[in-house]
């Protein structure tokens, strides 16, 4: 395993305190005139929330030589 | 029953052994109060009656030979519905799966069988483990888990059915699975102990699979003890399961846990406790001083390593793995089928999730399992709450902004994010009561070590309730609601 330093670049996020057992995001939504269950609005959510995570993986920094965690175990 | 009901796996294993009680005995009287309780909680996916007797009869044979080995010989118990048993459908929480049956049964149970437990119920959960994000406790065939404390309130999930049988003696004990919360969220509701192994202690083999890499099964019970005797017959080799390291798990005994406790070096971060909700912050903070007096330990300042986006890990990670799990079942007509209208948007988008997204998420989790094998050589286990509040209202949407994290939210928040964490390193858990909220409602805290750590926590968490008995509290006898089995009950604005 190499070893390598992560900088810290910003505090820890509430990610994960939400009652969702996902870890979804307290993220206040948007207005929206749809009923909130309406399944073109959850589409649309699904999709932000996506690129949303997507962004915040890609913004973290990460040194190029990480591999992939291949086991979980001691 | 009154002997029977609510007695921990040790103590009804003194009953057998002593032949005060016989295993058919205990099992009958099991299965009645499942079947005439399960329904107040939406507790039960199926009853093995004739299974469970059939069990319980090998049991007794096994018990007139002589002193049993294994402790769990005669003890009935119920099962997580992600898990195939012989006997029962295998719904997954899902209509899509209602009917669906399986000709083994799941390398958990095989173990527990081979241990002379006593299989009585299979479980209600969150359909497909909630690998979707549901929005409603109402994701489930089964109808939402309801409390035992308060049936207004949700039981937690996914595992709800498995938090609401064992906090309502219907069970001594049950098994769970967990991914990212599932077993700890309910322990923490319904005031139970749980505990999360260690990735690949346990078999899989035959459990529905929602994420490759995350997905973990163990027991939910009364006591530290307890969940110590099922792990100890649930962990070791199943060749089965590609993803189990054989590695086996024994409880420490008492001189070598006083031992570990007089040395233990125990993480803790002060800040969490803000984020808390008002009903909750009193109760979890006496707990922690509490768990410091019990254990005369001092805790020290450690928190999760920063900057690591746990959520987003998480949920890409486990919505990836799901959706391709999924994948055919989402792209039919059947998907539609699913209770939770978010739960089939999220899944559906899930299937979008780029692989440098996956990978970036994977990566990450190599990083923190260094960092976090750094942080264990300065301590031996974290310390935190099981969950921030009280449980929720079973008609309150569980994306609902809660206020007093959105008030935290640019704050530093010290270890709220250990659910995330720990599933993603891969690390045990161990979830117990720790006392009530100001709605009477039960809270609980967590302890999380190193990888394979189990039998300090399994320790710490026993030492701890020898000297506390929150765990021993009963929930009130259930009221039949109209409507309770209802799987829309209480959903908001529909």
């Amino acid at each position: 395993m190499r070893s390598f330093q992560l900088r810290p670049s910003r505090p820890a996020s509430l990610d994960g305190v939400t009652r969702d057992e996902r870890g979804a995001t307290n993220a206040t939504p948007p207005a929206d005139a749809r009923a909130v269950d309406d399944p073109s609005r959850l589409a649309d959510e699904a999709r932000a929330q996506r690129e949303k995570t997507a962004a915040e993986l890609r913004s973290t920094p990460l040194p190029m030589e990480t591999e992939p965690a291949t086991t979980y175990r001691a | 029953m009154t002997e029977v009901r609510f007695a921990s796996v040790a103590e009804l294993g003194a009953l057998l052994r002593r032949r005060k009680v016989s295993a058919v005995e205990v099992a009958a009287a099991v299965l009645d109060v499942l079947e005439a309780e399960g329904p107040s909680y939406n507790a039960v996916a199926a009853l093995l009656r004739e299974r469970a007797l059939r069990e319980a009869r090998l049991a007794d044979r096994t018990l007139s030979r002589g002193p049993p080995r294994s402790p769990l010989l005669g003890i009935p118990y119920g099962a997580k519905d992600l898990l195939a048993a012989v006997g029962a459908t295998t719904t997954w929480g899902a209509p899509q799966f209602a009917a669906q049956t399986f000709d083994a049964d799941a390398g958990a149970i095989v173990k527990l069988r081979r241990a002379g437990a006593v299989l009585a119920a299979k479980l209600a959960m969150v359909e497909l483990a909630g690998g979707g994000g549901y929005r409603y406790p109402s994701a489930s065939l089964q109808g939402p888990g309801l409390n035992p404390w308060d049936t207004g309130r949700w039981s937690g999930g996914s595992s709800s059915g498995s938090g609401s049988a064992v906090a309502a003696g219907l069970v001594p004990f049950a098994l769970g699975s967990e991914t990212s919360g599932s077993i700890g969220t309910p322990a923490a509701y319904c005031g139970v102990t749980g505990l999360r192994p260690t990735y690949g202690l346990v078999t899989r083999r035959g459990a529905m699979a929602l994420s490759w890499t995350l997905d973990k099964i163990g027991p939910m019970a009364r006591t530290a003890e307890d969940c110590g005797i099922v792990l100890e017959a649930l962990a070791g080799p199943d060749r089965g399961d590609a993803s189990v390291t054989g590695k086996r798990f024994r409880r420490l005994d008492r001189r070598q846990s006083v031992a570990v406790i007089r040395s233990v070096r125990i993480g803790h971060s002060a800040d969490e406790l803000a984020v808390a909700t008002p009903e909750a912050r009193a109760a979890l903070e006496k707990g922690i001083a509490e768990l410091r007096r019990v254990l005369k330990v001092k805790t020290v300042n450690a928190t999760l390593p920063e900057g690591l986006p746990y959520g987003a890990m998480v949920s890409t990670v486990h919505a990836a793995e799901g959706a391709s799990i999924f994948a055919e079942l989402i792209e039919s007509d059947g998907w539609e089928e699913l209770r939770d209208a978010r739960q089939k948007a999220g899944l559906r988008e899930a299937l979008e999730i780029r692989a440098r997204d996956y990978l970036r998420a994977m990566r990450l989790r190599t990083v923190l399992q260094e960092r976090l094998r750094t942080l264990f050589r300065d301590i031996d286990v974290l310390l935190s709450f099981g969950r921030h509040t009280t449980a929720t209202h079973v008609g309150d949407p569980l994306d609902r902004v809660v206020p007093a994290t959105q008030a935290q939210a640019q704050r530093p928040t010290g270890n709220v994010a250990l659910i995330p964490a720990g599933n993603l390193a891969g690390l045990p858990a161990i979830f117990f009561p720790c006392g009530f909220g100001t709605d009477g409602l039960p809270v609980g805290l967590q302890l999380v070590g190193p990888p394979l750590s189990e039998p300090l926590l399994v320790a710490l968490a026993e030492a701890y309730q020898r000297a506390t008995d929150h765990h021993l509290r009963r929930p009130p006898r259930p009221v039949r609601r109209a409507g309770a089995s209802s799987p829309d009950r209480g959903r908001r604005g529909t």
